[in-house]
């Protein structure tokens, strides 16, 4: 692949905490709750060690084909026709995933600031953005996300606002461990969807100066760490505002504590978290269908910006279907699904890769 | 048959040949077009200039006594005339003419005639400018003549390195065109691209600056502009030495800067004569201003027709008191309000400064409280348009504050329809359509996007001159010394 514009460590920085950084955050507490009760943060934790790992096997296999995106080493690794499949099969699972994103995020807005917007709309407006952010290359959607991770730190800074207002009771904590190992390592698997994003790593990987060395992995480890610490901080902070009966019964947790508390000049902090969250969202969005796009149009040789339009209007039909039709498969899918692609699939990649001694048949830019 | 004579005459300038008869015929012949034969030495001089153009006095006393009071052949010592070119065709000597020379050719030897200066100037005096006022900052603004620009700028930016590239645009009428930067600072890079879009051009006629940017601005579906139009000389000056371009216009007091980023619109020269804490609050009150003259509206819209709940509720009383006696919602509110400021920002221009302040009183004042009391419009909907008309008179700039005008609208609509969710994606376009404008090939909304915290010295605050030593990114060839305040480490005395 001939590429144009080189992004620098920095800048993945920058993607990958805005890829990963997305729906799961206003859910996360309840789902890890669920799984681990009060100990969700432990899990959070260990899943993001994990993740830590993963990213390195992801660099592993990508360093062995500098410039090149999963879309085109996966054909040198399988052979041209599997190849093609496995790149099929990635494009849908990424645009599942930003239908799971679109209706969670419809859904959302619908329930908390929205109520009486038929939902199709949103999903309108969600496809005209998911077209404007996305036709244009890599450089634009790096220097946009650089720009909106002001806003990721803004939502943490709303977050500070809780203190003075709400009860804190640190013992929801304690005992540390009270759900037992087995249980808080068994809900990590749940947690890892939390950091899905992952995958477009293997596309990312391609655009990157100086891929082989060792510095390239430094922005992605420091994302992954970040998005660790933004998760584990949100989680903390719902189990220790939140008794556990309540977590039990509030789908976004977040929210509802934003929601209880009241500055001097604004009365639903919720409303401005929940706004800011959905630039954060449409980050996610974007950065899913720009990888997606690019694997349609190297797929079925159009041009990107076709591509972003067929993407975008799947999304669209599909996710106003589900939403219609009630089908909440898609959840309980993923989170096998983002096993699969984020680790599974790239680890036979590298196994191949190494026992077959796979190599990139051509690359056009030495680094 | 008009292309058929244009087209004859057209070969007729290409010709090689000078003659005083072609001149004239493609001149039309026209009735200020003057000649006069001079016999002197034995020898018959003719002169040819266009009398409008030529001022009378320079003629006579440095041209014509001259040549009649010569002894020798030897023309080209006896001239007074500053410059003296030669003029070997027709196209040359009629160009020559219309810039306001005249021509002289010896009668015998048509194959030469030489150009002399004396062109009249109707210069007016170097003023104030009127639109781009500042407190402290000098008085001098650019005047029509391109030469006394030039004058302008080079009196305050003495550099070896000062460089002006002069080109003539448009092909009926011509109009010329001065480019202007410092060599060291400049990108060439950047001087590339625009003496590539000047070369472009070919428009008839150049009217204005407004020609010239339209033809070389990156993007033309924009509300924001991409080149800095000013006609002040210190503020041309100032970014000359920032490593910018100047393009100057003959006939034109606007003086088109270029490359303009985003953060270029709110500098003005008075941030650099306060102390930096001043200068620095100034830019920041530009910033924030700008912010809330775009979404002021459009908060007002979706707080109060959405979010009643968000706001406090001693402020839901007193909006609601005023609030219930309008018949309209707040978006309609809003635009009945804004666009009768709009109205009364057009009609104020063109009224005499005595008329302008009664209409003032009368427009705003009068028509403000009565909409009020007749229930039109809402206390809080005057307010919150008041704020925004006075944040966009902060504005340094005319056409970025312009941009507020363009973008508030849709804003609004959008707030009008999904509340504070529509303001956010509102926002969100606009930063995406940000970050992907460029001016010249410099990223239009840095040292935002992309981010350069490095460069937040000299934009969205102004640090002290001494801790600019390291210029931006797009002037890398020179850094300018860091010692300024090294007299501090001498001075400094031990406390023991």
């Amino acid at each position: 692949m001939r590429v144009k514009s080189r992004i620098s460590s920095v800048n993945l920085f920058f993607l990958l905490v805005h890829t990963m950084i997305g729906v799961g955050l206003l859910s996360l507490p309840h789902q890890t709750h669920d799984a681990a009760g009060s100990d969700g943060w432990i899990s959070i934790l260990i899943s993001g060690f994990f993740i830590q790992l993963i990213v390195l096997l992801i660099w592993l296999l990508c360093r062995n084909f500098p410039n090149l995106t999963l879309f085109d080493f996966s054909k040198v690794i399988l052979g041209e026709t599997f190849g093609n499949v496995l790149n099929f099969i990635y494009i849908i699972y990424m645009l599942t995933v930003i239908c799971y994103v679109f209706i969670i995020y419809a859904d959302t807005l619908k329930r908390w600031i929205l109520p009486e917007t038929p939902v199709w709309i949103i999903f309108l407006i969600g496809f005209f953005l998911l077209i404007y952010g996305c036709i244009c290359n890599i450089k634009d959607i790096v220097s946009l996300f650089s720009f909106l991770f002001i806003f990721i730190l803004f939502l943490f800074f709303i977050t500070f606002l809780v203190y003075g207002y709400s009860y804190i009771d640190v013992r929801y904590l304690f005992p540390i461990g009270s759900s037992g190992g087995w249980n808080i390592l068994k809900s990590t698997s749940d947690s890892m969807i939390s950091f899905i994003g992952l995958e477009t790593l293997l596309i990312y990987f391609a655009f990157i100066k100086q891929s082989k060395t060792i510095s390239a992995l430094k922005g992605v480890f420091l994302a992954v760490l970040f998005v660790t610490i933004f998760l584990t901080y949100i989680v903390i902070l719902s189990t220790v505002m939140l008794s556990p009966e309540e977590i039990k019964i509030t789908p976004e947790p977040v929210l509802y504590i934003l929601s209880a508390i009241e500055i001097r000049i604004l009365s639903r902090l919720d409303l401005i978290f929940l706004s800011f969250w959905g630039l954060i969202v449409f980050t996610t969005i974007i950065s899913y269908s720009f990888s997606a796009s690019m694997g349609i149009s190297k797929l079925i040789r159009i041009k990107h910006k076709f591509a972003v339009i067929l993407s975008g209007t799947f999304v669209l039909i599909v996710s106003i279907i589900f939403y219609y039709m009630e089908i909440t498969l898609l959840e309980k899918w993923l989170k096998h699904l983002s096993l699969i692609f984020g680790i599974i699939i790239p680890i036979l990649l590298l196994l191949i890769t190494i026992i077959f001694k796979r190599e990139a048949a051509s690359t056009y830019e030495k680094n | 048959m008009r292309l058929k004579r244009n087209k004859s005459k057209k070969s007729l300038i290409d010709q090689a040949n000078l003659s005083i008869e072609n001149i004239k015929s493609q001149l039309n012949h026209t009735s200020d077009l003057k000649d006069r034969e001079i016999h002197s030495n034995n020898q018959i001089y003719i002169i040819l200039y266009i009398n409008s153009l030529v001022d009378q006095e320079k003629l006579e006393s440095k041209i014509i006594k001259p040549l009649i009071k010569m002894e020798n052949n030897n023309i080209l010592n006896e001239l007074y005339s500053q410059e003296i070119s030669t003029a070997k065709s027709n196209k040359i000597a009629i160009n020559g003419l219309l810039d306001g020379y005249c021509l002289l050719i010896k009668k015998g030897r048509n194959s030469e005639g030489f150009l002399l200066k004396t062109n009249a100037s109707t210069d007016r005096e170097v003023s104030e400018p009127i639109v781009e006022k500042t407190i402290l900052g000098a008085k001098v603004g650019f005047v029509e003549s391109l030469d006394k620009n030039i004058f302008l700028l080079r009196t305050v930016t003495k550099s070896p390195d000062f460089t002006v590239k002069k080109y003539t645009l448009g092909s009926s009428t011509t109009t010329n065109v001065s480019l202007i930067y410092l060599d060291h600072l400049t990108d060439p890079e950047i001087i590339k691209k625009v003496e590539q879009r000047i070369k472009s051009i070919t428009l008839d006629s150049i009217r204005s600056a407004g020609d010239i940017q339209d033809c070389i601005e990156d993007h033309t579906v924009t509300p924001f502009p991409q080149l800095l139009l000013t006609e002040r000389s210190d503020r041309a000056s100032a970014n000359l030495k920032d490593g910018r371009v100047a393009l100057i216009i003959d006939g034109s007091p606007t003086v088109i800067i270029l490359p303009a980023t985003f953060m270029t619109f709110f500098q003005t020269p008075d941030d650099y004569i306060t102390r930096w804490w001043l200068g620095s609050f100034f830019r920041f009150i530009r910033l924030f201003s700008y912010i809330i003259a775009l979404i002021l509206p459009a908060l007002y819209i979706a707080f109060v027709s959405f979010h009643y709940e968000a706001i406090p509720l001693e402020l839901v009383y007193s909006l609601q008191s005023s609030l219930s006696y309008v018949p309209f919602q707040p978006f309609i509110e809003l635009m009945i309000m804004q666009l009768s400021l709009e109205l009364l920002r057009e009609a104020s221009i063109r009224l005499p400064p005595s008329i302008a302040a009664t209409f003032g009183i009368v427009g705003g004042l009068v028509v403000g409280t009565a909409m009020v009391e007749a229930g039109i419009v809402s206390y809080g909907g005057l307010i919150v348009v008041a704020l925004t008309s006075v944040s966009s008179f902060v504005q340094p700039n005319l056409e970025m504050s312009s941009s507020i005008r363009i973008l508030g609208f849709p804003l609004m609509l959008l707030a009008a329809t999904f509340g504070f969710f529509g303001i956010v994606i509102g926002v969100l376009c606009v930063l995406i359509h940000l970050s992907r404008l460029t001016s010249f090939g410099v990223p239009y909304f840095s040292p935002f996007v992309p981010l350069n915290i490095k460069d937040f010295k000299d934009t969205i605050i102004r640090v002290p001159s001494w801790m600019m030593y390291k210029y931006s990114k797009n002037s890398p060839h020179y850094k300018q010394e860091k010692r300024s305040r090294k007299w501090k480490l001498d001075e400094s005395e031990e406390p023991y």
